[in-house]
């Protein structure tokens, strides 16, 4: 008596369940018109006319078109955790600026590492404005996950930025006539020096590999340099004057000459493979800790660390440029690799102009001076470069003196990290075979792996 | 040779005592080490000794009112409701599922549990980027619902336990029911679930479990949405490389704090394994 009832209600229950799950699908709004924007710099035949941020600030039909003015504008920005804040104020400051355009802009915390993956996976769901690395530069120009800088402010962003940062942000791909910038230099900061405890070692001591480590054994503290990770440890082939670069299709092209290279592996393994006073750790957890224990005196990272570290060593906080370390008789400078964070457009965007006048004015040098003094982020606007703010801090100041002994980390494949970090642990490993033959071997595996394609 | 058994006795006590002895500090050290870490006054992330030297309860108190980066407290909730809808939606499905192949006769009914097994057996994750497009195609990505959905949508193919459960109770109680005019439903909800509480406990652990303890999909389907995080996710987060010189002591804490609810589920439903057992229900 009731099977034919249940029957006719189940069958409603499963069709309701399939409509259900289809019910997300409606088309969600004119995603085809998201790219346009991203060509409205378009090259003209005629002189472009440089931008300066004053000039975008003052007049909004310039640095935002028509976007805002009916609707509203809603903009996702990228910004590391520690910045959040301040990238909020800033925002804050850019919609305060455009009172009758509807903005909204929201900061979502994303460590600058992670910025070009989590674009690539998913690009609708990225950030508009968001900040990335320099080395990850090579993933997002060529596909063009970003959109060109407008061209009238690459004019005016050209004349003001130290010129690394300028080549890290220009890019020519197949389809481009000629080179364009592809991203907003951010900082000219984004490597890595020698932190130290100046109650435990002094400046000069500082000056050399070997002066350190013969403190370190006096003193019984810690040498921390993490040699197993490839940012780091290519400092033995920049050392040894390697250089790379990019083939057309993308595949690492390295320019290493055995016979400079190895003789730096040999000397940084007889220097520190068999002293239990240097230490191979991972140096972004590690060595805050270690400096404020004093079970370390001195240690290798980034500048990101730098306020972790002032607060871990308080008056003792020193820093300077890396080493000489002696390579057949000659002190060597160690040279590192050193990079640019930049700030980026998703080509995505349904904002484009707002997109780009918001990434201008975050990069314009009001904010970067912001931001050495309150994040401690080294500039790339070269009159700031020079400014007090930077001479004062320690941190900055080792880090652009480094500047000079180092090679742009640019032209660099997904390859290259893993096998370089191989090879500098293997050297500093007292349980590998460390003759001659041995380096040697390690560092033809290290070659090959980086260039296989 | 031994002679005196009570001598003998002792000895091989004395071994098994110390084996298990240091068994238990091995396995009790690290949880030892993250509840005194939590408590922990030393500011650094790594001392060079073990036992702290100051001692606190301000990491917990920084854990739930230090909320701007890490919003613990949102995480903490977060993961508990996802966690509540996923056991109460799995529960019921994984014990529907396995009442219907344990009780019910019907065509392709060895096929459909063949397929269900073999389906099983692919974990979760393996399927997690198609996941996320269809999830993100219905616009449900970085949300808690697309979350539920993604834990319990195939809960059912774990149903071979509760039906081998289900087995043993003697289908003379279905005939029973029968002839006093009990539906397959009745039978089910009346007859059959009070006395398998044994194995509803069981599945209502694991159920909860599952998406308590998770990463991967959290990880993937939530993306850059912190206030959506899951804890398992918001905890990783705590000790990146960006946060971990300042949140690693309150990830201790909330380390800590995450065993809570399992811990009091497990208390609260310990009883019940020791209940209800099927053998004494068929009485004269």
């Amino acid at each position: 008596m009731f099977s034919k009832s249940k029957k006719v209600v189940g069958t409603v229950l499963a069709a309701v369940m399939i409509a259900s799950a289809f019910a997300g699908c409606a088309p969600s709004g004119d995603s085809s018109s998201v790219a346009s924007g991203s060509e409205s710099a378009a090259p003209s035949a005629t002189e472009i006319k440089a931008i300066t941020i004053d000039e975008a600030m003052k007049d909004a039909d310039v640095a935002l078109g028509e976007e805002g003015k009916d609707s509203e504008v809603t903009l996702k920005v990228w910004a590391p955790s520690d910045a959040v804040d301040m990238f909020t104020k800033q925002c804050k400051a850019f919609t305060d600026n455009f009172k009758d355009r509807k903005i909204s802009i929201e900061v979502v915390a994303q460590g600058e590492a992670d910025a070009a993956s989590a674009l690539m996976n998913d690009p609708d769901a990225a950030a508009d404005v968001f900040g990335f690395a320099s080395d990850h530069a090579s993933k997002l120009y060529p596909d063009k996950y970003v959109a060109k800088v407008r061209l009238n402010y690459a004019a005016a962003i050209k004349e003001t930025n130290l010129q690394g940062a300028i080549d890290v942000a220009t890019y020519k791909t197949e389809t481009d006539d000629q080179p364009y910038m592809y991203s907003y230099p951010e900082t000219g900061d984004n490597g890595y020096v020698m932190f130290y405890n100046k109650s435990l070692i002094s400046a000069e001591e500082m000056g050399s590999m070997e002066s350190i480590m013969k403190v370190c054994n006096d003193k019984d503290k810690n040498l921390v340099i993490n040699m197993n990770n490839g940012f780091y440890s290519c400092i033995v082939p920049l050392t040894g004057e390697g250089t790379y670069s990019l083939d057309e299709s993308r595949h690492q092209l390295l320019n290493y000459d055995y016979a400079k290279i190895g003789p730096v592996a040999t000397a940084f393994s007889k220097l520190l493979a068999n002293d239990s006073h240097y230490v191979n750790d991972d140096v972004d957890k590690v060595l805050a800790s270690a400096l404020k224990n004093e079970t370390a005196l001195a240690g290798v990272v980034g500048t990101w660390k730098t306020k972790a570290i002032k607060n871990a060593l308080g008056d003792n906080y020193a820093a300077c440029k890396l080493p000489t370390i002696n390579v057949d008789g000659t002190d060597t400078q160690i040279k590192s690799m050193y990079g640019y964070k930049l700030v980026g457009i998703n080509s995505k965007s349904k904002f484009p102009m707002t997109s780009q006048t918001l990434a201008y004015y975050l990069t314009s040098e009001a904010c970067q001076k912001e931001r050495i003094t309150e994040l401690g982020w080294g500039p790339s606007i070269s009159t700031l470069v020079d400014s007090d703010a930077v001479k004062n801090d320690v941190a900055l100041s080792a880090m652009y003196e480094q500047q000079k002994y180092s090679v742009p980390q640019t032209g660099l494949a997904g390859s290259f990290w893993d096998p370089t970090g191989a090879f500098g642990g293997y050297i500093v490993n007292k349980d590998k075979d460390l003759s001659d033959a041995g380096i040697k071997k390690a560092y033809d595996n290290m070659v090959e792996n980086i260039t296989a394609q | 040779m031994i002679k005196s058994y009570k001598l003998r006795r002792n000895i091989s006590n004395g071994i098994i005592y110390a084996i298990l002895t240091i068994l238990s500090i091995i396995w009790l050290l690290p949880l030892v080490w993250i509840v005194m870490t939590s408590f922990r006054g030393e500011q650094q992330v790594y001392i060079n000794y073990i036992i702290p030297k100051t001692w606190t309860f301000d990491n917990y108190v920084r854990l739930f009112t230090d909320t701007g980066i890490m919003n613990y407290p949102k995480w903490f909730m977060n993961t508990l409701i996802v966690s509540i809808c996923t056991c109460v939606i799995s529960t019921i499905s994984v014990l529907m599922v396995s009442y219907t192949f344990s009780r019910l006769r019907f065509k392709s009914r060895k096929a459909i549990m063949n397929v269900g097994m073999i389906l099983g057996m692919f974990p979760g994750f393996m399927t997690m980027i198609a996941v996320y497009y269809l999830l993100k195609a219905m616009n449900l990505t970085r949300s808690l619902v697309a979350l539920i959905i993604v834990y319990s949508a195939a809960a059912a193919l774990g149903y071979f336990i509760s039906k081998g459960f289900f087995d043993t109770v003697p289908r003379a109680l279905d005939e029973a029911a029968t002839i006093d005019g009990a539906t397959k439903n009745q039978i089910f909800w009346k007859i059959i679930l009070p006395m398998s509480k044994p194995i509803v406990v069981y599945t209502v652990l694991t159920s909860f479990i599952a998406p308590w303890t998770d990463f991967i999909l959290a990880r993937i389907i939530m993306g850059d949405a912190i206030d959506q995080y899951t804890m398992a996710v918001g905890l990783w987060k705590m000790v990146d490389k960006d946060f971990i010189d300042r949140f690693f002591l309150q990830f201790c804490a909330g380390a800590v704090l995450v065993a809570i609810p399992i811990t009091a589920l497990f208390l609260k439903m310990q009883k019940f394994y020791v209940e209800g057992v099927t053998g004494g229900a068929v009485k004269g």
